[in-house]
């Protein structure tokens, strides 16, 4: 074929493929991927990182090297790092080691450095596009401006997703291989740092076709991060401060037994006008911005709920000055935890056997020698008489005439002076002490429970939708230059 | 804002009328009107110029029909379809000038990459892809990266992707800038050919030479105003000078042709003479009875390059004039 006779005989009809679009679209994102510097580094490290699980692997016994070459103690692997023993050790030793060192690697390093990296690699790709000259050369061809501007925004998670890949499943598959532990869960956070890069790589793609200069959009992105960072570390500090003082006032409402001091008024009724101001702008950006924080929350929240470790909080009961804290777990399981810290299981209190086909209420006391004792009725019948039961003991000023069995026992008889309903706090009451601000969200990122402001599915959807009005915004932008 | 008053006319590739454009300066800068009601039509299989010196409004009026430049007003069309719309450039190639292609690509992963773009499937391009490569001399250097490139070889690889889905228009801005003289040659072969195919060329260059050899018509354009279009026969007409290439007695023409024609002098290979066309039949038979051996008789022509200057420079002092007439007043 002479090159330039033509083929096609079809021009004055011309059927131009979408597909051969935007498969070169794709094609040409992942070449841009593959050529950088930046991303031929870090490729670089996480196959060193991959290949040394591979070779290092964590067995219950000890560390073994080159798969049994070389055997060391754990006592001895640790102290060559300068570390002292003991704080590893029991039945799954080999679990707490791979488990702190992915951990180490994925949320920590790849979610923060790694990150940082990417977006500096791959900050540069909207705005070299939109030089004049490439973009001219691009823009003159029958492709959307739009979709030349995903086709960017698409390179950047490629960068980020090929990364992720080989570190997360060559993490995962050395460490089956040389410690002969496997935690699918795990793979949990490839996804998560995926979810972020997206994020971050939607304020890249704003601040590039806005700016149009590779090193105006790298400082923006990296503030715009920092930015919604600390938009919602400010705001979830002000909402644990403000917890803590409506917790303290009902408490102290009900130690004075004066209902004036457990106050239902919101603190921030209290604020001046400028705090206000300030708290209503921190509020609006919260819910209105992409939530980069909540990401590695949002993945153990994932990872616990597939892995049925996920517990809620139902509330808090107060039984001799002491408050208990109840939950909940995935398999229906109650679960008390006592101020020492020290848990203790209850079974299924769901069940599908009695008449409501609802969830059992969990009765619990402080048992004759001041230990906690519970009781899940295991009917209707049961439930009613439990109730009764404690209406009467409370009628007799008692509470703590044991007259059944204790919880765990399917068969338990009558359970007397159980928790009186007055005693139950409702979760937003609870008083957790010297509990952070992290652990705060923590117990408060659940599924279905929580309001908007701690919902992980209000988070996870907010930040899609604010990632997807700035790539709009950038579209929007782009298709207005003239080149 | 862009307005559409009249239809397209039909069969013609490109057509613009009363185009005008306006860059806007920051919020309420005044700017510059860089089209000032543009027309015209250019018809299949022409190779069109487009001269004008700098910031005359050549690449603005490109851009527009390319739909890389909003904010205009007139008409423009593309094959009759409106200018500006993706559908319109389907079938257009285009080689900017100063262009940048992808420097993380090779010469061939480029031709890939805007094949598909123009929609192209990846078995199409991969039959046309090793010829368009062979035709623009850079088989060899296909799988460099376009980093590596000479400025040369980005402008053949340039070239090759404007031409890499057989478009039926090509705009070409300035294709031989830094490419060496076989190199032009090269480029000049190529439109030479596309011509031959029935493709239309619009070509914008500073090279009046070049522009001389390979257009069919030519637009002189300055300050966003069309100052003349035709032939290239029309842009430089006939000066009445005939010159006669002599092969002996360059002592003796002077004075043999002196009585038969006004205006004769001696050039270092013959003489230049203004004449009539029908007095050349004589002075050819003077100097042929005298023997005096002739190589070559050519009428001389204006260059393209003293008429555009002569058209700019006069151009150039009308609106001054008119700008100092309106001061005065």
């Amino acid at each position: 074929m002479n090159a330039l006779d033509h083929t096609n005989t079809d021009f004055d009809d011309p059927n131009v493929s979408r597909g051969a679009i935007y498969r070169a679209l794709v094609r040409d994102a992942y070449l841009q991927v593959i050529d950088n510097a930046v991303f031929k580094v870090l490729l670089g490290l996480v196959l060193l990182m991959v290949a040394l699980t591979f070779v290092i692997g964590f067995r219950q016994d000890g560390v073994e090297v080159l798969f049994g070459m070389f055997k060391y103690d754990y006592e001895q692997f640790l102290g060559t790092f300068g570390f002292a023993f003991g704080v590893i050790g029991g039945d799954n030793t080999n679990e707490t080691i791979v488990r702190a060192i992915q951990n180490l690697f994925t949320t920590v390093i790849s979610g923060s450095f790694g990150a940082l990296f990417a977006v500096v690699a791959t900050s540069f790709f909207l705005p070299r596009m939109l030089e004049r000259g490439s973009a001219d050369t691009l823009f003159s061809k029958p492709v959307s401006r739009g979709a030349l501007v995903v086709s960017r925004y698409l390179a950047s998670l490629i960068f980020v997703s090929l990364l992720t890949v080989v570190l997360v499943l060559g993490m995962y598959l050395g460490f089956a291989v040389s410690s002969g532990y496997t935690n699918p869960e795990f793979l949990w956070s490839g996804p998560m740092l995926i979810y972020l890069f997206a994020i971050l790589s939607a304020f890249s793609t704003f601040w590039g076709a806005m700016t149009r200069s590779s090193i105006a959009t790298l400082l923006l992105t990296v503030l715009s991060w920092w930015g919604c960072v600390g938009v919602h570390g400010g705001w979830l500090i002000w909402e644990f401060v403000e917890h803590n003082e409506r917790v303290d006032s009902s408490i102290d409402g009900a130690r004075f037994d004066d209902p004036t001091l457990a106050t239902d008024t919101a603190a921030s009724d209290e604020y001046g006008p400028v705090v206000s101001v300030v708290r209503g702008v921190v509020e609006g950006l919260h819910y209105a911005l992409p939530k980069t924080g909540d990401a590695a929350q949002l993945t153990e929240l994932v990872r616990k709920t597939l892995h049925g470790e996920i517990r809620t909080l139902v509330g808090g009961v107060n039984m001799r000055n002491q408050m208990l804290q109840v939950y909940e777990q995935a398999d229906g399981a109650y679960v008390v935890v006592s101020p020492d810290g020290s848990e203790a299981l209850y079974p299924d209190a769901r069940g599908t056997d009695i008449e409501t086909g609802g969830r059992r209420p969990l009765f619990l006391r402080i048992g004759e020698d001041g230990s906690l004792e519970a009781w899940v009725p295991t009917s209707m019948r049961d439930m009613r008489r439990g109730r009764e039961e404690a209406e009467e003991a409370e009628a007799a000023g008692s509470d703590g005439e044991a007259d059944g069995e204790t919880a765990g026992d399917e068969t338990a008889a009558w359970p007397p002076s159980w928790t009186e309903p007055t005693d139950i706090v409702p979760p937003d009451e609870i008083d957790f002490g010297l509990e952070d601000p992290a652990t705060f969200l923590q117990r408060r990122f659940v599924w279905g429970q929580s309001d908007w402001g701690f919902s992980p599915i209000f988070s996870f959807l907010s930040s899609l939708l604010s990632s997807a009005v700035l790539v709009l915004l950038a579209i929007w932008r782009v298709r207005r230059i003239d080149f | 804002m862009t307005t559409t008053t009249t239809a397209p006319t039909p069969d013609l590739v490109l057509e613009v009328k009363n185009l005008r454009m306006r860059y806007r300066k920051g919020l309420f800068g005044k700017g510059f009107e860089a089209l000032r009601g543009v027309s015209l039509a250019v018809e299949p299989g022409s190779v069109f110029g487009l001269l004008g010196p700098n910031g005359a409004g050549k690449t603005t009026m490109i851009k527009i029909l390319l739909g890389l430049a909003g904010g205009w007003t007139g008409d423009a069309f593309l094959f009759g379809e409106r200018a500006g719309r993706a559908s319109s450039r389907t079938r257009v190639g285009y080689l900017p000038e100063a262009h940048r292609l992808p420097q993380y690509l090779t010469g061939r992963q480029v031709m890939q990459l805007f094949g598909g773009l123009c929609g192209r499937s990846p078995s199409w391009l991969k039959e046309r892809i090793p010829a368009l490569l062979d035709a623009v001399d850079m088989t060899e250097g296909a799988d460099r990266k376009v980093r590596e490139y000479s400025k040369g070889m980005q402008q053949r690889i340039g070239l090759a992707q404007a031409l890499i889905h057989e478009p039926r228009l090509i705009f070409l801005d300035e294709p031989t800038d830094g490419v060496d003289p076989v190199g032009r040659a090269k480029i000049r072969e190529i439109i030479a050919r596309l011509r031959e195919r029935g493709v239309t060329i619009f070509i914008n260059s500073h090279l009046l030479m070049e522009i001389e050899q390979m257009c069919d018509r030519i637009v002189i354009i300055d300050r966003g105003q069309i100052l003349k279009q035709g032939t290239v026969d029309d842009l430089t007409p006939d000066t009445g000078l005939v010159r006669f290439e002599l092969e002996s007695g360059l002592d003796r023409a002077e004075a043999l042709v002196t009585p038969l024609v006004a205006g004769v002098e001696t050039t270092p290979d013959g003489l230049r003479c203004r004449m009539r066309t029908e007095e050349t039949d004589r002075v050819i038979d003077a100097l042929r009875g005298a023997g005096i051996s002739i190589r070559a008789v050519s009428p001389e022509r204006q260059s393209l390059e003293s008429s555009f200057i002569d058209l700019v420079v006069a151009e150039n002092r009308r609106t001054s004039g008119a700008a100092t007439q309106g001061g005065a007043a």
